[in-house]
């Protein structure tokens, strides 16, 4: 029964996104408006998280999305118009970085990892760490293992070394960190 | 998470691993794939970007979780090695799929083997192989190979021979060498048959010839000659 309700879900978000390209393809020019802001807000999402400027970051989702929209109407993409815009701004980013390392003289992998840590650059909200350290400081006190968790993140682990060093599956790791994000939500009031 | 639901559980539930940047190059692309299509992810990701990111790049922040731990994650060396061997030998699977106890199978089924072989009291023994002379009236040589290894056990009769008693025996080669002389060969059971052991270093190929007879006079069988040949 669940499958079958996440399978329509499923169904429904692809046909509204499918209806959107095809009617934008067709020359509607309030799906093709709605479609491009469907990418930005994701793009910019995405290339924050990927690279260490925000400035930088918003820049190549900008032109990643006008490529999908110059490209969209005659390149074939078989149905998968979403795998399609994602690999457009990866090529994007993975340019940006080579061009990157080209200067810096560094090489691409290294700072791809590095990028990947999250280190945007952005204001810092002084209000929000001070919320966030106090939150923070009861949810570590109460769930030591999301505190492990998140130290062995911090230390630079990915998921399969955290799991093999807690000696837990990567299930059982999503749902600590989940809960973890979930207490923390609640304290902040974001619920 | 808000009104929407995520499409794939599966992989929405990785959520704040991708948040923290701790999801391996693959399942990341996998769940930037799964953000551009979910909007119920999507949005929660969104509306927590802000504190992910202290979370994940704030040294105050990370100094805190640090010591909160005690800075025991740091620690390397024996625990790991402790825990990788534990993984290895005692992995998360159905009880008798564990290495640990197919080690202890194998170890309890061997060690009584083991010791059996190292007490052994009969060690020394060589193996042997046996060869019989008989009394006939064909005019054919008996030939016998010599073993490779071991010692030889002739048995051969003597009619007439008693248990205990003493008689001479001889092994001569053709030219009238002595390979083994006994005169006081007593090895004769109550049917006649009488055993000897030969070491197979004593041995080359040729012909010989076993003389048995009795000093005493005793035996109605003067003397009892068998001629046989050895072969490499």
């Amino acid at each position: 029964m669940l499958c079958v309700i996440l399978g329509y879900l499923e169904t429904r978000v692809w046909d509204i996104l499918n209806n959107l390209v095809t009617m934008a393809r067709n020359g509607d020019l309030e799906a093709e408006k709605q479609l491009f802001q469907y990418l930005r807000v994701r793009f910019e999402y995405l290339a924050k998280k990927r690279l260490l400027k925000k400035e930088d970051a918003e820049d190549i989702a900008q032109e990643a999305c006008l490529t999908v929209i110059e490209k969209y109407r005659t390149v074939d993409f078989h149905g998968q118009f979403n795998a399609w815009a994602l690999k457009v701004l990866r090529n994007k980013i993975g340019n940006y970085l080579q061009g990157k390392c080209m200067r810096d003289n560094k090489v691409a992998r290294e700072v791809d990892v590095g990028a990947l840590r999250n280190r945007i650059n952005e204001p810092v909200d002084m209000i929000l760490i001070s919320d966030l350290s106090d939150c923070l400081r009861k949810l570590l006190a109460a769930f030591p293992r999301y505190a492990r968790a998140l130290n062995l993140v911090h230390l630079g682990f990915t998921t399969d070394d955290i799991c093999r060093r807690l000696d837990i599956k990567p299930n059982n790791l999503y749902v600590i960190l989940n809960r973890g994000r979930q207490i923390l939500k609640e304290c902040l009031g974001k619920e | 998470m808000t009104e929407e639901t995520c499409i794939d559980s599966e992989i929405g539930k990785m959520l704040h691993a991708y948040e923290l940047g701790a999801l391996p190059i693959e399942e990341c692309e996998r769940f930037e794939a799964h953000l551009m299509e979910c909007k119920a992810c999507f949005a929660e990701a969104q509306g927590f970007c802000a504190e992910s990111n202290l979370l994940m790049s704030d040294k105050s922040i990370m100094d805190e979780v640090s010591a909160a731990i005690g800075g025991e994650e740091v620690i390397t060396g024996k625990s790991i090695i402790f825990k990788e061997l534990k993984r290895l030998l005692w992995p998360d699977t159905l009880f008798v799929l564990k290495p640990a106890i197919a080690l202890i199978i194998i170890a309890l089924l061997i060690y009584p083997a083991y010791i059996g072989i190292r007490s052994n009291p009969e060690e020394g023994i060589r193996a042997v192989s046996a060869i019989s002379l008989m009394p006939t009236r064909s005019s054919v040589m008996p030939e016998f190979e010599i073993p490779e290894a071991g010692d030889i056990i002739m048995s051969f009769m003597y009619r007439d021979a008693v248990p205990e008693h003493e008689y001479t025996l001889e092994i001569t080669d053709k030219n009238g060498g002595i390979l083994i002389s006994d005169k006081s060969f007593t090895a004769f059971d109550k049917y006649g048959m009488g055993w000897l052991l030969i070491p197979t270093d004593k041995i080359k190929a040729g012909e010989y010839q076993l003389k048995l007879f009795d000093p005493d006079g005793l035996s109605t069988t003067e003397t009892q000659i068998y001629e046989f040949r050895f072969m490499k």
